[in-house]
């Protein structure tokens, strides 16, 4: 039920809306899923899957502890603009600098998260609507900071400037833009999800942690710290996804780095809670739709 | 600092305060009832379009006002179907309709405006009314016709709490909507028919701002809006009088921020000035989370009867 509705709720979507723009519905759902799932359009597919699938990784722990962050999106945006701008003042210092950026974007985004972690440790503030505040915050912190202060002198748009060549995440097939982040990712993260899930400890402290702090101290654990924790996590890695966009495909940070990937990966960490092998043909099918859309 | 000054920026703060104050006074009932609403959002959004696109179309103004009250509690029972007699979780319900209100206007009015400059509408409510050319009276009081009204909806509302059975089962149905079910209260119903009254009155507000304010209609023009309308609702812990006061100081904050910026005064992005409503947002949910006064079963549709 849950997994069809997710299937089919953006041909829905598209389907409504090309109907509205009086454009004929099969030619655009063919051409999407040309655009996203044909043999050639497959790279550019798992390019668009890997933040998508960094992200919700993150979200699951979250969510296995039924704290809702919904502010994936904003912590994305946010570590992208770090990791360029450490990027900016790391060049050639080739891989070294590399992981820094990364790790410093990770930082900042879990440091966005920290905010309504905090909020709803210590004032009980809902976090479904303080982290939904936050990505509207980081829009405009980004917005600005892409407009002001980061700002390429030389570039006519708000974007910073492009980081040095040893920086660079090179694409490890020729011909192609995959990177080591698109590339990795999926071998890492669908085990590790699964494990997390169905397979550790871990997975049922957090669940433990969800059952409410009453019933969690009961069993020996601190439901606020697992809050805390989680919500850390997340942030983080998506942080390190919005920083795998800025090192490996676009070189420097721009207000349009993320494509909803934040949003979307919400759905797909809803399902793989509940169903951890799904995670990784989830953010395939996402990125498809959202590689097919930019195609068509 | 003479006259002129001082009533055209208390008519500018009414101004600001009418469409938050519609809203928030309705979300008052709504919250007392066990609900917590950020659909209103949406439907603010969903009005403010609808107006826009009727007005622009029939250039009749109040059609697009009718249609944008009707458009508005559309959402706001959609919301209730889901949220109330599904029992999803209402906060979740209510940010999802509001973001993918965003995304829905947004697209409409590309398909209307295209990429070049918003199309203006010709006549705006505000026209119509000859009240507004009154001096000094006229430019505090009728900077929109629904101003006066408006002061007085928190005193409605606080009657209705107070002195009447209505209240007294809208109470009953947020504090304790189990019992209140087996002493004969329709809870589902009294809160779908509070959450109506709002998506009325969210879309009266947003046809304020699209044909009211502005003439024309701009992408995610209510802009986080709503949401403070709810955090004004916490701030003031669920009192119509205090959520009066309330409101008047968001909206002297707004305006008198955007005075001092144009006076050249103090010079801050224009990113903060929009982030503003965000921010106040989320310090509310800091200073006021988890007070003592919420409706007990407040953001619940759990009961039994």
């Amino acid at each position: 039920m849950g997994l069809s509705i997710f299937f089919l709720a953006p041909l829905l979507a598209i389907s409504i809306f090309s109907l509205l723009s009086r454009i004929e519905v099969g030619e655009t759902l063919y051409w999407i899923f040309w655009g996203g799932f044909s043999p050639s359009q497959i790279p550019e597919t798992m390019l668009r899957a890997a933040p998508i699938l960094i992200t919700s990784f993150g979200l699951v722990a979250p969510y296995l502890a039924r704290t809702w962050n919904i502010g994936s999106e904003g912590q994305m945006l946010l570590g992208a603009v770090a990791s360029a701008w450490a990027g900016l003042h790391l060049g050639g210092l080739g891989i070294l600098g590399i992981s820094t950026s990364a790790v410093f974007g990770g930082v900042c985004g879990a440091l966005w998260a920290l905010i309504p972690a905090i909020l709803k440790a210590y004032r009980g503030a809902n976090e479904v609507f303080s982290t939904l505040m936050m990505n509207y915050l980081a829009t405009y912190l980004v917005s600005y900071l892409l407009q002001g202060p980061l700002r390429s002198p030389t570039s006519l748009f708000p974007e910073t400037a492009i980081l040095s060549r040893d920086l660079w995440v090179e694409p490890l097939i020729p011909g192609t833009r995959l990177n080591a982040f698109a590339l990795i990712s999926p071998a890492v993260i669908a085990p590790a999800t699964y494990i997390l899930v169905a397979r550790s400890t871990l997975g049922i402290i957090l669940r433990v942690a969800g059952e409410g702090s009453e019933k969690a101290r009961y069993f020996g654990v601190d439901a606020g710290r697992a809050m805390l924790a989680t919500m850390l996590f997340s942030g983080f890695l998506a942080g390190v996804a919005g920083s795998a966009e800025v090192l490996g495909i676009h070189h420097r940070a721009l207000p349009s780095i993320s494509q909803g990937y934040g949003y979307l990966a919400i759905p797909v960490a809803v399902i793989s809670t509940l169903e951890p092998r799904l995670i990784l043909p989830l953010s395939i099918y996402l990125g498809g739709i959202v590689n097919g859309i930019e195609v068509a | 600092m003479d006259l002129a000054y001082i009533s055209s920026f208390v008519g500018s703060v009414l101004a600001v305060a009418t469409p938050i104050l519609l809203v928030a006074s309705l979300e008052l009932l709504v919250q007392r009832s066990g609900v917590i609403n950020l659909g209103v959002e949406g439907a603010m959004l969903i009005g403010a379009f609808t107006a826009y696109a009727l007005t622009l179309y029939t250039s009749n103004p109040l059609l697009g006002f009718l249609s944008a009250m009707a458009l508005g509690s559309l959402i706001a029972i959609l919301f209730a179907m889901v949220a109330i007699y599904m029992r999803l979780d209402q906060i979740v319900v209510g940010i999802s309709i509001s973001i993918a209100s965003i995304g829905i206007t947004s697209y409409l009015y590309r398909i209307i405006a295209g990429y070049g400059p918003p199309p203006k509408i010709s006549s705006s409510i505000g026209e119509t009314l000859i009240l507004k050319d009154i001096p000094i009276v006229g430019e505090i009081f009728f900077q929109t016709p629904l101003t006066p009204i408006l002061l007085a909806l928190p005193i409605a509302i606080w009657l209705i709490l107070s002195r009447s059975v209505i209240g007294a089962m809208i109470k009953a149905a947020g504090e304790d909507p189990g019992k209140a079910c087996r002493l004969g209260v329709e809870v589902a119903k009294i809160r779908l028919g509070v959450l109506a009254l709002e998506g009325i009155a969210a879309g009266a507000a947003g046809a304020l701002l699209s044909i009211g304010y502005y003439s024309s209609f701009l992408e995610n023009m209510t802009a986080g809006r709503g949401y403070v309308a709810v955090a004004l609702v916490i701030l003031s812990s669920w009192s119509p009088a205090k959520l009066l006061l309330a409101t008047l100081f968001f909206s002297l904050l707004e305006v008198s921020q955007l005075r001092l910026q144009a006076l050249g005064i103090i010079d801050i992005p224009y990113q903060l000035t929009l982030s503003m409503p965000y921010i106040f947002t989320l310090a509310i949910l800091a200073i006021s989370s988890g007070g003592k006064r919420a409706p007990r079963s407040l953001g619940s549709s759990e009961y039994e009867c």
